[in-house]
């Protein structure tokens, strides 16, 4: 089954780009706001990494690739929050 | 060539060609650069209370036009390689050479953000938020510059290279590494100027 068109995603990436500004502009507090913007810049990336890098149709190995940093980097950033964010 | 060092070149144990393997492979450790570095700059933003009256100095709509235009540039980019697996060398060059137009416009917009924040009296010595902003937009806009390059010499290729057929595959490996930079910048953009 063909997935959405270059065209059709690049329009939704436009739409996410309009509604995260208009969420920074919101009357959202502070702490949503930045929930919700970084959520949005999520979906923006899944799309470009499944559409516009082609990670859907690829093999396993590219997978295990892509994800192996991303969760170094949690367990990384995971083992800083102590000294910089508990300890102030 | 003995069959072991076949198998190396072409990639065919994992199924994925070397080249492209590689140019995953290079942005794995570039995600850990970008993400280490995003993080920490996460870390001791929240740490330090959030910066808000430093950020609230940068030019948010500049910034906007740019994610605008990198988002746009990864659209083409797409339509490049689609191009080239079609073999529409003539469509692959004209959207290689407006990619690589709308990665020099994204510099241009940069360099007019940062000559405004200089002339301002903000400097990388300026406190922790400008020497995050200035590192982590620098580093990015650094691996811009690096994608123009490629960019311009695979337009160049496309449109004079009699050998384009043995090297038009290089079109996927490019669209890679540009899209990563764009994913790059959708994570900066609001972590830096939105929140």
């Amino acid at each position: 089954m063909a997935g959405p068109s270059h065209t059709t995603i690049w329009v939704w990436l436009m739409g996410l780009l309009a509604a995260g500004l208009a969420v920074a502009a919101g009357p959202f507090g502070r702490a949503v706001a930045i929930a919700l913007i970084v959520s949005v810049a999520v979906v923006k990336a899944v799309l470009v990494a499944r559409h516009y890098m082609h990670l859907k149709g690829e093999p396993p190995i590219i997978y295990v690739v892509a994800a192996a940093p991303v969760l170094l980097l949690l367990v990384l950033l995971g083992a800083l929050v102590p000294d910089l964010v508990w300890s102030r | 060539m003995n069959a072991a060092s076949t198998t190396a070149v072409s990639g065919e144990s994992s199924g994925v060609p070397s080249g492209k393997l590689g140019v995953w492979w290079f942005i794995a450790s570039e995600t850990m650069t970008f993400g280490g570095l995003l993080g920490i700059f996460v870390l001791c933003r929240y740490a330090a209370g959030g910066w808000h009256d430093a950020a609230e100095h940068l030019h948010l709509w500049l910034a906007a036009c740019n994610t605008l235009v990198l988002l746009t540039s990864s659209y083409t980019m797409v339509q490049a390689h689609a191009a080239e697996l079609r073999g529409e060398r003539a469509a692959t060059w004209r959207n290689l050479l407006i990619t690589m137009g709308l990665g020099l416009l994204f510099l241009v917009f940069k360099s007019i953000e940062y000559t405004s924040e200089l002339r301002a009296g903000f400097t990388p010595r300026s406190g922790p938020f400008w020497g995050f902003y200035y590192g982590l937009t620098g580093l990015h806009a650094a691996h811009v510059f690096g994608g123009v390059i490629a960019l311009a010499a695979l337009a160049f290729a496309a449109a004079r290279s009699p050998a384009w057929d043995a090297i038009r595959h290089r079109v996927e490996a490019v669209g890679l590494y540009w899209h990563f930079v764009d994913i790059v910048w959708i994570f900066l953009f609001p972590l830096v100027y939105l929140s």
